[in-house]
């Protein structure tokens, strides 16, 4: 099928042709391991070679013979059960099913005869005896490949008639808030069921009962809200029927318009097709070309979409005096004129380095772009920072020391060659669902798991997926853990000493190995420390070094520690000496948090930092930045976020700039952060809802929501998508505009007709974004960077023959106990994280019907540790730290240890981060 | 990671809560704790990588006024830190 993809320019409706073609059963060769032998076979007279291994049927497809087929689809293994796609094969007997008969060679095969079509007829004609006939009334109508393939082979009349048994009476399951489960018009083919299990691994749905009654179920006869099934909507996207729809498509029709963008959710960047009725969105649908997802969609992606016409959402630009006065709204015109006076009067009366902005990685790369380009210009000082400071700097920090990049590895694709994952303070299944279910595919398969993490994550142990070991280690332990695994690796020589001869530094490796080697840095004395049995530790590191390609998936757990930094580089330090990197199937990738943390901090966010992460005081990068803007910039670094908070509250900063971020809801010690907030004389913020952080605001800049956006995400393998606009701003503006004409109002100018012009900017000034632009993502679906002249499609796979640095770089990394400790006045330890349906701070997730499965957030807290306090399930408690507290209901589990409880923070009316302290990475803080 | 403690109901009112951290003695910590982790590492010169360190990311005011605190003998800080500070130029 070919879609008209269109989008909103900024001049006009552009047009971008897109094909998307069901092959019937998935490739021969899904990886890049190398290239299959290919055999030839003849399809309906036309000879064509394939791939060793190819179906008939998708040998017939790729000669452009599409032959019948209901329960085949090119996401799925095939099946061979609804017997449509049967063909006959010269020198064999009967009618084989083309999807689950592989070619071979000289096959003569022949998709079209009177008999097949005879046979394929009476196929029809028995699914139909049992479907209503309501074609016309169906929300599926026009888009039904039961409908499709009832004109395909030609059904004229159905001879049986409904007196006998039949299903028609069945009722619906509409307990999903999403879509419906219709099971009166189920052929049970199955796809469904092997969606779950093949493309999300879940294992929610199966066929429960036999022959006539066989039908499709979630979980034991339950309904689909109460049973395993997460929402991914997998099994929506293969029904060929009316049986599981998208509520929106039954309420509105099918849509009519279909605009190729990018997820906004986590970092994994999902492509997906934003179908649309004029400028309404029907359904957002993964798309199966999309380099980060494949086909593939979580709940959030999804279905979370609707906060973007919520009626919170405000639209019109408004002002206050004082944060106890109530807003007016203005024109954009005076809401701009009046935060430049308010800008350049702080200025006056304080000083340049008064004035500051932080970047959003929610928002895009050209979005972020400019707000730290009119805060180095327009501001005159290097006061930028993002919210990636709290979460991703360390791996910027970390990676570049030992590779000399400040980015993951690998593609997410290169996890299919992977033998063993070294998983590391990240739940994938919650927090980065897409790309979890590629990891359990390949754990499926054979691979094994190590995880490290505090708490039991589903991971752990789920259907059909069981990590080799688990090292349940004490919070804040990580060094010490990565320092115990490198320990066995060094001291059982499980080095691969070509690679460390080759490619690394021969005298910091030495360094590192003697100081690994050390017997303080044995599992069984750090054991003290990190709680792991060393038994456990030894079996990790001998799985990691020796079981074939090694990689790292590491999260927030890992970053948002006081040795981020140090853990970064220990994790670096043993993929060096293992030699897991610069190939498939293994590397250090870090799995970012949000859509754009990847791309903020290649936008030059950081205050000590250009884009392409150069440092200010290099005076070439400088005098090209300075040349290309025309304006004179600062050589010192700037404030961070933290020094900003600091500088407030001691009365030297003033006025802040926050572009998409609710740093009053998602920033460590929330008594710190407002009291910072409001010492402020001027809080601007450009978002979409009065969050937290506007109602201490000054100026509210409505944003834009990424159905409206016009830009670029770069996801956490580096990839470069586009995200267009599926409808035009419903605030009137672009949020680049906006920011544009605040820094042109300051008396620095900006020059853009649109965002394709800030990104040729970006690839002017930036080396690895080189060879970026919109005309060639239009082109190509997406590119990794670096992209330039060197690599003109980018770079899936990193460090390949050598090393950004050159030699890859060993650290010692000594473990340093951080100073936050359970006392007696504080015993136990918290830790923080998100869960499936919720994202970040909320703001998107909790204006959408996601509020069912995480109406508020708990304290997940150890029963035993429960039962001394008097707490029970359900009850509600008071959670406090030296800087804050607040109250929950609690949840009895033994997913932690004894010792440490857990929480997530998508609810403001909890919020967690009230409680949170300072204590952040060492090197990036 | 945060260190807590969690009773039955509501009863914020019994927590006592720290005062919060003035600005210098953020500076104080920070300083202290990237001094921790380069004297940790034996392979380093602490006091060389420490100023580094402090160079390449601290705003200049935030160093000049680690370094007056210094002078006023107003903080406690690791020795590593006060010489590393020593050799830092800070803008004027």
């Amino acid at each position: 099928m070919t879609l008209s993809l269109s989008f909103f320019g900024d001049e006009a409706l552009q047009e971008l042709a897109v094909h998307e073609h069901d092959m019937g059963t998935p490739p021969a060769n899904r990886t890049r391991e190398g290239g299959l032998p290919t055999v030839p076979v003849t399809i309906d007279g036309r000879e064509v070679l394939v791939e060793e291994g190819t179906s008939v049927m998708r040998a017939a497809a790729i000669c452009g013979v599409d032959v019948p087929k209901l329960c085949a689809t090119d996401s799925l293994d095939p099946f061979g059960s609804c017997r449509l796609c049967i063909v006959e094969i010269d020198g064999r007997k009967g009618t084989p099913a083309s999807c689950t008969t592989p070619v071979a060679p000289g096959m003569q095969v022949t998709t079209q005869s009177p008999k097949l079509q005879r046979l394929r007829r009476g196929v029809m004609e028995l699914y139909i005896s049992d479907h209503p006939l309501d074609c016309l009334t169906c929300a599926a109508n026009g888009d039904c490949e039961l409908q499709d393939m009832a004109g395909a082979v030609g059904l004229r009349d159905v001879r049986y008639g409904y007196a006998g048994d039949n299903h028609l009476g069945m009722e619906k399951d509409t307990s999903n808030p999403y879509f419906t489960f219709d099971s009166s018009k189920c052929i049970v083919c199955s796809r469904c069921v092997r969606a779950c299990e093949q493309v999300q691994g879940t294992f929610a749905l199966t066929i429960e009962g036999r022959g006539f009654g066989s039908r499709v179920a979630a979980g034991f006869n339950g309904s689909f809200f109460d049973s395993e099934c997460v929402s991914c909507g997998a099994c929506v996207q293969a029904c060929p029927t009316a049986t599981l729809t998208e509520n929106t498509v039954i309420e509105m029709g099918q849509p009519r318009r279909t605009v190729l963008t990018t997820c906004a959710y986590c970092g994994v960047g999902c492509t997906f097709k934003a179908e649309l009725q004029g400028e309404t969105v029907v359904r957002m649908t993964p798309y199966k070309d999309g380099g980060a997802n494949e086909g593939h969609s979580c709940v959030k992606g999804r279905f979370a979409w609707g906060y973007a016409s919520h009626p919170d959402r405000v639209l019109e630009p408004m002002i206050r005096e004082k944060i106890t006065d109530p807003w007016t709204t203005v024109s954009w015109d005076e809401a701009i004129a009046y935060a430049a006076a308010k800008l350049k009067d702080i200025q006056v009366r304080h000083g340049q380095g008064a004035i500051g902005g932080i970047t959003s990685s929610r928002c895009t790369n050209e979005e972020v772009f400019v707000v730290q380009k009119m805060v180095r210009t327009a501001f005159g000082n290097n006061n930028v920072d993002t919210c990636a400071r709290v979460c991703h700097s360390p791996t910027g920090f970390g990676l570049s020391q030992a590779f000399g990049t400040s980015a993951g590895t690998q593609d997410f694709k290169s996890v299919e060659l992977a033998d063993v994952m070294l998983l590391i303070g990240a739940n994938p299944t919650d927090a980065h669902p897409v790309f979890a279910s590629r990891m359990k595919k390949r754990l499926r398969e054979g691979a094994q798991l190590i995880v490290v993490d505090p708490r039991r994550i589903d991971l752990v142990r789920t259907a059909h997926v069981q990590a080799s070991n688990f090292l349940q280690l004490r919070p804040g332990t990580n060094v010490a853990v990565i320092n115990a695994l490198a320990h066995v690796i060094v001291t059982e020589d499980l080095i691969d000493h070509r690679f460390v001869q080759e490619r690394c530094e021969p005298i910091e490796f030495s360094q590192w190995a003697a100081f690994v080697s050390q017997p303080e840095n044995s599992p069984e004395t750090l054991e003290q420390y990190t709680g792991v049995p060393a038994a456990e530790v030894r079996a990790a590191a001998r799985l990691y070094a020796t079981a074939g390609n090694g990689a790292i998936y590491y999260g927030l757990g890992v970053t948002e520690h006081s040795q981020g930094s140090t853990m970064v580089m220990g994790m670096a330090n043993l993929a060096l000496a293992t030699g897991n990197l610069g190939r498939d199937g293994v590397g250090v990738n870090p799995l970012r948090g949000q859509n754009n943390v990847q791309g903020s901090c290649d936008m030059g966010s950081f205050p000590h930092e250009f884009s392409g992460y150069r440092h200010v005081s290099d005076n070439t990068t400088r005098e090209t930045f300075e040349a290309f803007w025309g304006r004179p910039l600062q050589a010192e670094p700037g404030l961070r976020i933290p020094n900003m908070f600091d500088a407030a509250i001691d009365g030297n900063f003033k006025g802040l700039f926050v572009q998409g971020e609710d740093i009053a809801q998602s920033d460590p010690n929330t008594v710190h952060v407002m009291h910072a907030l409001q010492s402020l004389e001027l809080v601007i913020v450009q978002d979409l809802f009065i969050n937290e952080t506007a109602k201490v605001a000054h100026v509210f800049f409505p944003g834009t929501s990424f159905l409206e956006k016009d830009g670029t995400f770069t996801n956490a393998e580096r990839r470069i998508n586009r995200v267009r606009p599926a409808m035009r701003p419903r605030n009137g503006k672009q949020e680049w505009q906006v920011v544009a004409e605040l820094s042109a109002a300051l008396g620095a100018p900006m020059h853009y007709d649109n965002a394709a012009q800030i990104m040729d900017e970006i690839a002017a000034l930036t080396p690895t974004f080189a060879g970026v632009s919109f005309a060639k993502l239009d082109a190509l679906g997406s590119v990794q960077w670096p992209c330039n002249d060197e690599h003109p499609l980018g770079t899936p796979i990193m460090h390949e023959g050598t090393f950004v640095r050159g030699l890859g770089r060993f650290t010692p990394t000594p473990y340093v106990p951080t100073d936050e400790k359970s006392t007696r006045r504080f015993p136990l330890l918290l830790t923080t994280g998100r869960i499936l349906s919720q994202y970040n701070v909320g703001a998107q997730t909790r204006r959408t019907q996601n509020v069912r499965w995480h109406p508020e957030d708990v304290l997940e807290i150890h029963p035993h540790d429960a039962e001394e306090r008097g707490i029970h399930d359900g009850d509600e408690v008071t959670l406090a730290s030296r800087v804050g507290s607040t109250t929950l209901h609690a949840l009895l589990s033994d997913r932690m240890a004894q010792g440490v409880v857990f929480t997530t923070f998508h609810h403001p009316v909890s919020g967690a981060n009230v409680i949170t302290t300072e204590h952040s990475d060492w090197a990036t803080n | 990671m945060t260190a807590v403690q969690v009773s039955p109901g509501h009863s914020a009112a019994t927590v006592e809560i720290d005062h919060p951290e003035h600005r210098l003695g953020a500076l104080v910590r920070m300083a202290n704790q990237i001094a921790r982790q380069m004297v940790a590492d034996p392979n380093v010169d602490s006091v060389a990588a420490t100023a580094t360190h402090i160079g390449k990311f601290w705003e200049a005011d935030m160093r000049s006024d680690l370094v007056a605190a210094i002078d006023a003998g107003t903080v406690t800080l690791d020795d590593v830190v006060v010489k590393s500070m020593a050799r830092l130029a800070v803008p004027a």
